[in-house]
């Protein structure tokens, strides 16, 4: 469904820009409304290219943001990252506040390190509502493991502390996009009895979508599972494929072409990256004319996968007390230590933030570094 | 710095701030000579007051409504007049037995809270493994509650709503808990009494108290095409009654349970 009333979101999530701006140099924003179930994409001004060489970098980031928003640092949570594809500004998504309760803001950080808030409500938008959302009422939970929620109550579970919140399904109905040749892909979790989901949603918005059940195979947990949703989620391999992470912490390969709207579409785990961990953010990079794939994690290091690798990876099936389990694909251990959310700056350049001596900042990796 | 924005005129500046000030939260006024080179110096330093926390929250309703409960009941629900502050239920809610004690294991734990989307209803579960028979809790512990007693439902007023203020006074039900209906719900068994002239409702007796969420949730009227009846439905209490009126006297001709 589309409208073009006025937006004003009701609560932070993924933000992603579509890559293209217009010829009329304005660009898209897509902002996922849990509270809503909704998908808004707002119509951006022209900002002015960047120089090639532009980056945004900020220090202090988390305390810049909480000051611009009129609260205490705990009290500003980031929810989302996109770049912007012109000026190379980064648009944060902010939760002011805590708990279901938080407000939504778009911090815009431009490439002099000033910070601004996004003002959304006179913007051109348009919107398109989920039909397959959780009910609130929905008595399923999903687990959490970034600490943000309120409710989150640190437990110990083999020497490792976790801060685990259990949170109504409908909180995880929106938990990434992406973006592939004029579609958007919606992850998240669905009213159904498999209830993750892959949705595609073509921009301009018409009335339809396409929304596919998902399984995978789990070799931590030893079973397959359609309950757990997608974390994160990037296309790679130039649009035809697609590569999806989760919570504790499987990495998972779908073709875009299986993605048909029919029946539960079994994707290809290729990596278990390890539990007790929740991704962050999944993008893909170039480095020396080869493909990777960075995931950053709530516990694990900041991780890179050659994309080579995975189309000669067979399906992860086996469970990880079976004396030939597979861990899969090769991975390597960045040291970026503390970095969260990522986004793409362009195909040699990724967004990062990054823990900070107790605060954040904003940092621009480049491929050589990465 | 903080976004906003600022009035001057001759001798006052007024800073609006972009968001609502956050009660508690402290702000420092800078400010600087006209001028290159100029350092920032502190001129005020304020705190948004923290907001007088009022109780004016209250339990709106303990469902089920009814008198007496089966003793396999699933679920209590709570709705409070305001939204609700997640997280602030649990340990709060409470399943006396008759002497006025609790029944430790009965309700199942919380977190998770399970509330509705404007977070004003709360759903309680009674311990799952506890009402369905065969499994080792109902074995070991036997049913949360029994028929022939009676149990009642406690909400205490330290239950915060959104702004953070307690409830203005606790809640409680009491319970008779009747014979285990195991029984599948059948419509067959509902009386059905249709209108005889435009205006008048259609009204459900059903055979049994049924969960008055589900029964908002998945009674239906619709038109002999199928297409739902715009109307207002409403339920008695002890959700035994259901009564559904067609906006602007339309006849409705068929009911669906989905």
């Amino acid at each position: 469904m589309t409208l073009t009333a006025p937006s004003t979101l009701l609560s932070a999530g993924s933000l992603l820009f579509a890559p293209e701006v217009s010829p009329d140099g304005t660009s898209i924003l897509f902002a996922a409304d849990v509270a809503r179930a909704t998908i808004f994409a707002f119509e951006l001004p022209p900002e002015e290219d960047a120089a090639e060489a532009a980056e945004v970098r900020v220090d202090q980031l988390g305390t810049k943001v909480a000051s611009l928003l009129g609260v205490e640092r705990e009290d500003a949570l980031l929810r989302g990252i996109t770049v912007h594809p012109a000026s190379h500004a980064v648009y944060l998504s902010i939760a002011r506040g805590r708990g279901p309760e938080a407000g939504p803001a778009i911090v815009r950080a431009g490439t002099d390190g000033e910070l601004t808030v996004v003002e959304l409500d006179d913007l051109p938008v348009t919107s398109f509502a989920l039909d397959d959302a959780p009910t609130a009422d929905d008595e399923r939970t999903d687990v959490w493991l970034d600490g943000t929620e309120p409710s989150s109550t640190p437990r110990e579970i083999h020497g490792v502390t976790l801060n685990i919140a259990q949170v109504p399904l409908h909180r995880s109905t929106i938990t990434d996009l992406a973006w592939v040749d004029g579609t958007l892909f919606v992850a998240g979790l669905s009213n159904e009895e498999f209830t993750s989901r892959l949705r595609q949603i073509r921009y301009p918005f018409d009335s339809a979508a396409t929304e596919t059940s998902v399984e995978i195979f789990h070799v931590d947990h030893g079973k397959y599972e359609t309950q757990s949703p997608i974390r994160a989620l990037t296309s790679f391999d130039g649009g035809s494929s697609i590569l999806a992470t989760y919570t504790c912490t499987p990495v998972v390969h779908f073709s875009v072409d299986q993605l048909r709207g029919e029946g539960l579409v079994r994707g290809r785990t290729v990596a278990e990256l390890g539990p007790m961990n929740q991704p962050f953010s999944i993008v893909s990079y170039d480095r020396d004319g080869e493909e990777f794939l960075l995931v950053s994690n709530t516990r694990h290091p900041l991780l890179k996968i050659p994309a080579s690798s995975i189309a000669g990876q067979e399906a992860l099936d086996k469970p990880l007390s079976d004396a030939d389990s597979s861990l899969g694909i090769p991975r390597e251990n960045l040291d970026h230590p503390g970095v969260t959310w990522m986004a793409s700056l362009d195909r040699g350049r990724v967004v990062v933030i990054q823990d900070d001596g107790g605060d954040t900042r904003l940092r621009t990796l480049g491929a050589a570094e990465l | 710095m903080t976004a906003g924005t600022w009035d001057r005129d001759d001798d006052a500046a007024c800073f609006t701030p972009r968001f609502a000030a956050v009660p508690g939260t402290g702000y420092v006024v800078l400010g600087r000579p006209e001028g290159p080179g100029r350092d920032w110096r502190e001129l005020a330093r304020t705190e948004a007051p923290r907001a007088e926390r009022r109780s004016s929250t209250v339990v709106e309703a303990i469902e089920p409504g009814s008198g007496e409960v089966p003793a396999n009941l699933l679920r209590f629900s709570v709705t409070f007049s305001a939204p609700m502050e997640e997280g602030s239920a649990a340990g709060h809610v409470h399943l006396l037995d008759e002497t006025g004690h609790e029944s430790a294991g009965s309700l199942l734990e919380m977190p998770p809270e399970l509330w509705d989307r404007n977070r004003r209803r709360l759903t309680v579960l009674l311990e799952p493994g506890r009402i369905k028979r065969g499994l080792q809790p109902h074995v070991r512990a036997g049913a949360p509650i029994r028929a022939g007693g009676r149990v009642t439902l406690v909400v205490d007023a330290e239950l915060r709503d959104a702004t953070g203020a307690p409830l203005s006074s606790a809640a409680r039900r009491t319970y008779r808990v009747g014979p285990p209906v195991r029984s599948r719900v059948d419509p067959a068994l509902w009386e059905v009494r249709w209108p005889t002239a435009a205006g008048e409702p259609l009204v459900l007796r059903f055979d049994r108290g049924l969960d008055s969420t589900l029964v908002r949730r998945y009674l239906r009227v619709t038109d002999g095409h199928g297409v739902p009846v715009p109307g207002r439905a409403a339920l008695d209490p002890a959700a035994t009654l259901w009564s559904f009126t067609p906006d602007s006297g339309r006849p409705c001709t068929r009911c669906t349970s989905t």
